[in-house]
């Protein structure tokens, strides 16, 4: 499985792509939150939709809506 | 002679209510947590002949309260103190919701863990091995596919052992204080 160079904000992956979460890079408080909520480096997940404001993630069976602040603070790499 | 509470805990949409309903069927009581508009679940099961009252918390992700929801489940299990936690899990989510099970076990709270959706699991190709989790997590494990109906028989036979167990405990160590 080829992985990008470097890692990416999720904001920027393309609908249905898989990726890979590399590394969260925010505040201690909000990076906690997101790893309780599975987003736990290593993990797989792909963009569903967007609604212009929040992407939709899929993580394994679950479901997330997240607004593009946090999206932009999950770096990852797109998996191909 | 007080009552017996046992509380449902788990991540929102591992079942939870699912197997509160099957638990205790019609028997139940709607109504809100006192000053939020967070809805309250409670209901009666017979257990070898005592009531236990059954209650349907939040789901939560974790402990560490970040929104109404989780702070209701986690002050009912601290300060509530119920006399059983039955932590409901998905079995095809496990390494998420284990997360909650960690936060729960450093409760000390008198913990039940009730692996659910077995069936998707399995479907996946997920086998996962409940003597081996009972033994790493030191806690009780019964397997479930609560839509389904299964393991419902199981599980209250393993809560009403695990209530007899902590309420002869209890009385042991009244007797010797």
């Amino acid at each position: 499985m080829k992985q990008t160079k470097h890692p990416i904000p999720l904001r920027f992956v393309d609908h249905g792509a898989r990726a890979k979460l590399i590394s969260i890079q925010s505040s201690q408080r909000i990076a906690h939150r997101l790893t309780e909520l599975g987003f736990v480096p290593g993990v797989e997940l792909s963009v569903l939709a967007d609604s212009g404001s929040a992407l939709m993630i899929a993580l394994g069976d679950t479901r997330m809506a997240l607004e593009y602040p946090l999206t932009q603070a999950l770096l990852v790499a797109v998996l191909d | 002679m007080s009552e017996i509470v046992v509380a449902l805990a788990g991540n929102p949409n591992v079942g939870k209510s699912t197997i509160f309903n099957a638990l205790t069927g019609l028997h139940q009581h709607v109504g809100n947590w006192p000053g939020k508009t967070v809805e309250r679940k409670e209901g009666r099961l017979l257990l070898n002949g005592k009531t236990v009252t059954v209650v349907d918390l939040p789901g939560a992700y974790s402990l560490a309260a970040r929104s109404l929801e989780e702070q209701i489940a986690r002050d009912f299990i601290a300060r509530g103190r119920p006399d059983l936690v039955v932590n409901v899990v998905d079995a095809a989510n496990l390494e998420r919701n284990l997360y909650l099970t960690a936060q729960l076990l450093e409760t000390g709270v008198p913990l039940l863990l009730a692996l659910n959706m077995t069936d998707i699991a399995a479907s996946r190709g997920i086998v996962i091995n409940p003597a081996a989790l009972s033994a790493g997590l030191g806690v009780p494990v019964t397997l479930l596919a609560a839509s389904r109906g299964e393991g419902i028989s199981a599980l209250k036979a393993t809560m009403a052992e695990m209530l007899a167990r902590l309420k002869s405990s209890k009385q042991m160590r009244e007797v010797a204080a």
